[in-house]
């Protein structure tokens, strides 16, 4: 948010709870706030972020308490019949959009998987190739030495291959974890009603 | 535990220059001659790779 957008915001809270006089006041106080974090070598949309919300600063500068009150947990029972017999319908559709999603985290996983699975048999393939250069060797030494730089070369392929499958799965746990906290807080977080203060 | 991956990448990439080096060093004692690879498909088990030539 920017400076201007947050005066915007705290004036039309304050309109609400404080005195035209009082309304001034407490602008000024906040916008120079903001100057001072700018000083101090903030941007202007960080100095706007650490004072936080309009709303919430209008309150405490006010006095007003934010009463919140959960909605009622108390179904109608007709609600809990269409519930029932309209499972069929959304029942099917949830379960469809769940397979989707759970898709979604098997395709974004199969890539560090194909990775683990290339730096493997790279690996693999490298050091069996080197050691049995040296039986090769026995019997034609520039193929023994040709399949050892093979070797060699699919070893150090597969330990670049490994090496980036740990980041990138490194950088997918991260993903997964977040969409799967902001799932969870997008289907269980609380509902609450705000119970505002009227002048 | 964190993986040292620059550590990885250089030992990596020391591998893949030394298999390419080593490599070239096998086919400059072939002769620089790809003929000579081709083992007419009598290879030895412990043989993994294959040149085939026309």
């Amino acid at each position: 948010m920017e400076r201007v957008d947050f005066i915007k915001a705290l004036a039309d809270e304050l309109s609400q709870m404080a005195r035209a006089s009082d309304i001034h006041q407490l602008i000024d106080y906040y916008d120079e706030m903001i100057l001072d974090l700018m000083e101090d070598g903030y941007s202007e949309r960080a100095a706007v972020a650490k004072l936080g919300d309009p709303r919430k600063l209008a309150r405490e500068a006010c006095g007003v308490p934010e009463i919140e009150r959960a909605f009622s947990k108390h179904v109608h029972p007709l609600v809990v019949l269409l519930l029932i017999v309209g499972f069929p319908l959304w029942g099917s559709l949830v379960l469809a959009g769940g397979l989707v999603f759970l898709s979604c985290y098997f395709i974004i996983w199969l890539i560090p998987l194909i990775g683990l699975i290339f730096g493997g048999t790279f690996s693999l393939v490298g050091v069996v190739s080197a050691i049995f250069s040296l039986f090769l060797m026995t019997d034609s030494l520039f193929m023994g030495v040709t399949q050892f730089g093979i070797g060699m070369l699919f070893f150090g392929l597969g330990i670049l291959c490994l090496t980036f499958t740990y980041t990138l799965g490194g950088f997918f746990a991260q993903v997964t974890k977040s969409v799967t906290l902001w799932c969870k807080q997008l289907l269980f977080k609380k509902r609450k009603q705000v119970v505002r203060y009227e002048a | 535990m964190k993986l040292k991956r620059k550590f990885f990448v250089e030992i990596a990439l020391v591998f893949i220059i030394l298999g390419i080096l080593i490599g070239g060093l096998g086919f400059a004692l072939s002769g620089f001659s790809p003929q000579a690879y081709d083992d007419n498909g009598n290879a030895p088990w412990y043989q993994t790779f294959h040149v085939f030539s026309e």
